[in-house]
């Protein structure tokens, strides 16, 4: 068995005389020693020599021709199917965009919303039991109310008038505003309605 | 190599001229390689034209670092190999049922022409690796060099995959008929 891998290589071009002249009298020399490459050589001119008919010149000359309007159709459809693409990616989310804008709407309400409605139950849940309770029960009447609860209200009503007597005469004492009403900048419309309710009731009683 | 540049760069800018020249140029040795993996006109010439049109729409993304032609011959193996694939199932025949005929009145020509049939069947016996590589070596007359490229894979592995492959040939046909020995 012969192992002569360079020879063996070199045989494809020996067919088509493509070797210098050392080479080919190298090649020559071996072959006329080895049967199996005469064998290998022989199979090799089989195979080149397997013939390929010519489809005619009619049919070469109008190869580019349809190779041209080929091309030219190919990109035609694929502009037309980018476009396509395109359209169908704006067609297709219409309801989906308007499902999405709605939930943006709802989100962005509920962030306008919910520190809104923080800023204004802060200082409830912030506050003494009553005024837990007040609020939970704002519109039970003043008639309903007994004895204890009255005393409650009485109590936290001073308090909160004496604590707004104190900052009242810390404005006044130290002369840095003259407007008394910003000492209450702090208290929210809830609270004032409150501590004015409780004044009134506490004036009708006497 | 510069010409086919040339002509690349022309296509692109869309001169029609430069357009046909590269396709006159290299229609004939695609066409023959595709014939010799299909064996029939229609097919090979189906495959030249989507071989063609391939390279062409996808010319501006062509990378130059091989030529134009292992880049049509790449092309055409990937588009072709399908074809193979499936005709090789469908018509696969196998190799011990093939009968040469020893009738000592057979023609010389006749004997090549059953050789050759054998050698077809053959070929299409071995792994696509090992016929691809063989057809481009002996038939195409591709150097080792490009056949690596064109199959994409390391020169060794070229050369193992020619060996391995005419082996196998050898070993069919020196079963199966007298090649002659010249």
């Amino acid at each position: 068995m012969c192992n002569d891998k360079t020879i063996k290589e070199l045989l494809p071009a020996y067919l088509d005389q493509a070797h210098d002249q050392a080479e080919n009298l190298m090649i020559k020399s071996h072959l006329a020693s080895c049967d199996e490459c005469r064998t290998e050589l022989s199979l090799l001119r089989l195979m080149a020599e397997e013939p390929v008919p010519d489809p005619g010149e009619a049919f070469w000359a109008a190869m580019p021709d349809r190779v041209y309007q080929a091309v030219q159709k190919r990109q035609t459809n694929k502009k037309t199917f980018d476009l396509a693409w395109f359209l169908d990616r704006m067609a297709l989310p219409r309801w989906i965009w308007a499902a999405s804008t709605v939930g943006i709407v709802l989100i962005v309400s509920w962030l306008i919303v919910t520190p809104l409605q923080k800023r204004t139950e802060m200082p409830q849940s912030q506050g003494n039991e009553f005024a837990d309770e007040a609020v939970a029960t704002w519109s039970v009447s003043v008639a309903d109310l007994d004895h204890d609860e009255l005393s409650t209200i009485d109590s936290w009503a001073g308090s909160e008038l004496a604590s707004m007597a104190q900052e009242a005469e810390l404005v006044l004492a130290n002369g840095r505003d003259a407007d008394i009403y910003e000492a209450f900048e702090d208290l929210n419309a809830g609270e004032i309605e409150r501590i004015s309710k409780m004044l009134e009731q506490i004036r009708r009683e006497g | 190599m510069d010409e086919d540049l040339d002509l690349i760069n022309r296509t692109i800018a869309g001169e029609r001229e430069a357009f046909n020249g590269l396709v006159i140029k290299y229609q004939k040795q695609i066409y023959s390689l595709l014939y010799r993996m299909v064996s029939n006109h229609e097919d090979a010439s189906d495959l030249l034209q989507k071989t063609l049109v391939r390279a062409f729409t996808g010319l501006a993304t062509f990378e130059r670092r091989s030529s134009f032609k292992t880049w049509l011959y790449q092309i055409a193996i990937n588009l072709a190999k399908n074809v193979y694939r499936d005709r090789s199932k469908a018509e696969h025949v196998p190799i011990d049922d093939v009968v040469i005929r020893r009738d000592p009145r057979t023609l010389d020509d006749l004997i090549r022409k059953e050789s050759r049939l054998l050698l077809r069947q053959a070929l299409t016996g071995l792994p696509e690796k090992q016929r691809m590589t063989v057809m481009l070596r002996v038939q195409e007359s591709r150097k080792f060099e490009e056949i690596a490229e064109i199959m994409q894979c390391s020169l060794g592995t070229a050369k193992a995959n020619y060996h391995h492959g005419v082996q196998k040939l050898k070993t069919i046909m020196g079963k199966k008929s007298d090649v002659g020995t010249g």
